[in-house]
């Protein structure tokens, strides 16, 4: 084997490397597409037990007091799937104050936040609302 | 003789680098085509879902259309007049002076295109939204006020008091494969009807 042949091969070797260097790089990009679509849907799940607490808030009596959701929403962990996938669902509510800060928490004021995490298309944990920045909502007592 | 050979080599060693070349360019520009037309139908689902703005003017999504189940309804009517899992007409005002409109919100039947979502108000023939291709069925579940799906919900008006819909949007893709595959954007969502509630 000549040292032509050997140049050769070697230049297909390196060619080779950046074609998947390249090959990756819009794989990921396409999977960067996929994971936002997921944190879309993680939105419309978040919004989706604002809507219910906001619900069950209603009415003359409503469905739950405020200390009963309170309660019921402490700490609730419930799965949701949608399209396959499967979202980890996490509320956690606390008494605050106007603001939403719980060192000077208040009865008349309850933060619910949400947190949810999901398989991403690379099959790494994708999280959607994380501990430090929750998906979240303040809640106002009617006094029922 | 030697040349020969090594000039036959060549040709096939360089074809080979070049159809490679080709390959790869050919299946780099599908992948970033079809990532442009799901971001693109992701985009149009979601402004047709929760509503856009174009100038000044605000085009209302289903999730606010359907916000308005039972708005301005007395009591003693029935706001909902039909349920079924593809199809979903009630009463409700647009806003506090209107009077109550009937809003029909519907997939009509299928074609070789898909299956067409409308929403209708008050004229049952201009719709209002529509038509939005799917590639599935519409699929709506009623929900109670336990947060529990109701089983036969065109005969239980009385029970809903929210939905979750199902749909399903599509594109078609560049690469005419057999096996070829529509882009999707598979959407669910919530809609509580706080009406029914007070």
């Amino acid at each position: 084997m000549n040292i032509q042949m050997l140049l050769v091969l070697l230049a297909l070797a390196l060619f080779s490397t950046m074609l998947l260097n390249t090959y990756n790089i819009v794989l990921d990009q396409s999977g960067l597409v996929y994971d936002n679509i997921l944190y879309l849907q993680g939105q419309k799940i978040a919004d989706r037990y604002f809507q219910r607490i906001e619900s069950e808030l209603l009415g003359d009596p409503p469905i739950f007091s405020f200390t009963a959701i309170n309660t019921i929403y402490a700490n609730m962990s419930e799965t949701v799937t949608v399209n396959n996938v499967i979202f980890n669902v996490q509320i956690n509510s606390t008494y605050c104050d106007s603001l939403g800060n719980t060192p000077y928490a208040d009865t008349l004021f309850q933060k619910v936040d949400i947190q949810m995490n999901c398989l991403s298309t690379s099959l790494d944990t994708l999280y959607i609302g994380t501990l430090a920045s929750p998906f979240s909502k303040v809640f106002f007592s009617r006094g029922f | 003789m030697s040349s020969l050979l090594d000039v036959l080599g060549a040709t096939v060693v360089g074809s080979m680098v070049l159809l490679m070349i080709f390959t790869s360019l050919f299946n780099m520009q599908v992948i970033n085509y079809n990532t442009q037309l799901q971001i693109g139908l992701t985009k149009m689902s979601e402004d047709l879902i929760t509503g856009r703005k174009t100038g000044n003017i605000d085009q209302p999504g289903i999730e606010s259309i359907l916000s308005k189940v039972g708005a301005g309804v007395s009591t003693s009517t029935d706001p909902i007049i039909e349920a079924t899992s593809i199809s979903f007409k009630f009463l409700g005002q647009i806003n506090p002076t209107s009077s109550v409109s009937t809003f029909y919100f519907v997939q009509e039947s299928g074609t070789s295109e898909g299956f067409p979502l409308y929403v209708y108000q008050n004229d049952m023939s201009n719709p209002i939204i529509g038509p939005f291709w799917m590639a599935d069925t519409l699929d709506i579940t009623y929900i109670d006020m336990n947060d529990n799906v109701v089983n036969t919900p065109d005969s239980n008006h009385d029970l809903i008091r929210a939905i979750e819909v199902n749909l399903t949007f599509f594109y078609d893709t560049y690469q005419p494969d057999i096996d070829k595959r529509l882009v999707r954007h598979n959407i669910v969502f919530w809609k509580y009807f706080k009406n029914l509630y007070l």
